[in-house]
């Protein structure tokens, strides 16, 4: 029997994954990425406020992808589901069984006015490792003033992401003596410190105890940066020394025919169960590119190239939505854990969970590379830690 | 006379609701009115808190058969 | 890349690779490196974590800290020398134990081995009653 054919747009957590998942006898898989690295987005974080060197978050596509497993280092321009057909940049054409849109969600710096100009001056956590780079520079020659962080719109990657930033910041501040005259401020666009009620009212006490001030219903608008203010659409306004603001995310950019298969914000309509794409039984989309009701988050894309990798097999798999979202502070951690069916369950900030977020970073490649060791752990983790389970024992 | 945009936020958990608002709010013009409708029961609150803090006015706050409607004029967008 | 072995083997990864060497064959005599050949297997490893990641166990693993404090501070002879005492008396608890009214528990009294689980459970309430108000006061009682 002739190998199916299967086309991966992108790279990243879940397309690479995907790849390394797939049985080679069975399909013939070809990655496709304009980028010839991935990059660990959470490391962004690491770098930007623990200094570490950009390096151990960047590694080559083509060195995490089983042998066998094809990489074109090219940019996808459009895809064709009527016709099976992906078009590269190049002038290429990739015809296929089945296509996974697996192309993350790019960052719009021009839908805030001022924003790419405060990039640029001052670098960020959430683009590129260079700017996270940046931002620890600007970070530590900061003697005095605030370091304002805030979000420019309320659908973004990794929710607990700007909170870790804060905290990490705060930490940085601490460990250069300056803690005392650098205010860290978060703002965010909803109406409690965290999206969630349940985790809001578990950090908001750790926010005070630090001294860190807070802003609730403030969502970027516009940002002078010659005046040093954030204006937010909520109609109030934030002193910054520096600031950090995280960009409105896009669906992907390049054309997919028929039309209506995207959103109106531009994400790829999927069923979220089983990640197809709506209306085609040979396309499925994971991560953060899709219209799925649910976080965007590194392990969303995880647990969906799983369901796909089974899915391509014949067996049936579902997604329930499960989130693992990290937030750390400066000496614990907790999981925002919720599904499709229950918002976040209770969990308490421990060292435990501080130390579990420390090792998923540690091995963050390993876990891409061999996904077949460690498949059954990560399996037996969710299924330990699923929301209605925990919920039994009163959290977690 | 504004347009009237309509937001369905049914069935989205918190903060699905006040997430669509802001984003809606976002497009919005002085003079438009916005129209949302809710099954999260804690978007009543939120909707609320929201109208305070930005200064909108709120038209209309209903709660019906589990579907909470609220209907907001826009008033207070930067110019 | 290096090229030629002489480059790769440095003295140092050359003094390291004979310690490494040396151990796994010893541990070959042993038998240790086929049996976890054979352990290493993706259905043992499945049943394995599905086993240790039990959430009473990721519940305890979070607490660590706070039940190792507590169990720290258990007095283990207090415990040892009442154990077997406790756990007769729980095993003989029938299932489904009547309901005693005032005029019960009268009748109850009467019964030796109730008037000693009574003096137990006084002598134990005395002492309660005694460390509660030590607690509240200390140096007081």
């Amino acid at each position: 029997m002739a190998k199916e054919k299967v086309v991966i747009l992108g790279g990243g957590g879940g397309g690479a994954i995907l790849a390394n998942l797939l049985p080679q006898d069975r399909f013939e898989v070809t990655v496709v990425d304009k980028s010839e690295y991935h990059v660990f987005l959470p490391g962004f974080l690491w770098v930007a406020f623990k200094g570490q060197p950009k390096e151990k978050f960047r590694r080559p596509i083509k060195s995490l992808l089983k042998p066998g497993v094809n990489f074109v280092h090219d940019e996808v321009v459009g895809v064709d589901l009527n016709e099976r057909t992906v078009h590269l940049k190049g002038g290429g054409k990739l015809g296929y069984d089945y296509v996974v849109f697996a192309t993350g969600a790019p960052l719009d710096f021009d839908a805030v006015p001022g924003h790419r100009e405060l990039v640029e001056r001052f670098g960020d956590f959430y683009s590129t490792l260079e700017n996270a780079e940046k931002l620890h520079r600007t970070l530590a020659s900061m003697r005095e003033g605030r370091f304002v962080i805030a979000i420019a719109d309320p659908i973004y990657k990794c929710p607990p992401g700007p909170h870790k930033g804060t905290f990490l910041s705060y930490e940085l501040f601490k460990r250069l003596g300056v803690a005392d005259k650098v205010k860290v401020v978060l703002a965010v666009p909803y109406p409690h410190v965290y999206s969630s009620k349940t985790i809001a009212d578990v950090i908001e006490p750790e926010l005070e105890a630090r001294g860190i001030e807070t802003h609730t219903f403030f969502t970027v608008d516009s940002i002078d940066l010659e005046k040093h203010k954030i204006y937010s659409l909520e109609g109030e306004e934030l002193d910054f020394t520096v600031a950090a603001v995280v960009a409105p995310h896009t669906g992907p950019q390049y054309k997919v025919e028929p039309g209506n298969v995207k959103d109106d914000s531009g994400y790829i309509k999927i069923d979220k169960y089983t990640s197809q794409v709506v209306g085609f039984d040979d396309a499925y989309a994971i991560g953060d590119c899709t219209n799925a009701p649910t976080s965007k988050s590194g392990v969303t894309a995880h647990l969906q190239a799983e369901v796909v990798a089974k899915r391509l097999q014949g067996f049936d798999a579902r997604y329930s939505g499960r989130t693992n979202c990290p937030l750390i502070t400066d000496g614990k951690g907790l999981f925002v854990i919720s599904d499709y069916d229950h918002p976040p369950i209770p969990v308490r900030l421990s060292g435990l969970k501080r130390f579990l977020e420390e090792l998923f970073v540690a091995t963050y490649w390993s876990a891409i590379k061999y996904p077949e060791l460690w498949d059954p752990i990560f399996e037996a983790y969710f299924e330990a830690s699923a929301p209605e389970v925990f919920l039994r024992y009163g959290g977690w | 006379m504004g347009e009237v945009i309509k937001v369905d936020a049914k069935g989205m958990a918190c903060p699905g609701p006040i997430s669509a608002l802001t984003r809606a709010y976002r497009k919005a013009k002085n003079g438009d009115i916005i129209e949302i409708e809710a099954t999260d029961p804690g978007f009543k609150p939120d909707v609320q808190a929201w109208v305070k803090r930005t200064g909108n006015e709120l038209l209309e706050l209903t709660e019906e058969g589990g579907v909470i409607r609220a209907r907001i004029k826009v008033t207070a967008k930067r110019a | 890349m290096p090229e030629k072995l002489e480059e790769v083997l440095t003295g140092e990864r050359l003094a390291a690779l004979e310690r490494t060497l040396d151990l796994l064959v010893k541990l070959d005599e042993m038998g240790v490196l086929e049996t976890v050949g054979d352990v290493l297997e993706p259905d043992t490893l499945r049943y394995l974590f599905k086993y240790l990641m039990h959430p009473g166990l990721l519940k305890v693993a979070d607490r660590l800290d706070v039940i190792l404090d507590a169990l720290g501070r258990v007095d283990y002879e207090a415990v040892n020398k009442n154990i077997d005492l406790v756990n007769k008396a729980l095993k003989s608890v029938p299932e489904e134990a009547e309901p005693v009214g005032l005029g019960g528990l009268l009748g109850a009294l009467r019964d030796p081995d109730v008037q000693r689980g009574l003096g137990f459970l006084v002598a134990f309430l005395k002492a309660l009653g005694k460390s509660l108000a030590e607690e509240k006061e200390p140096g007081k009682a």
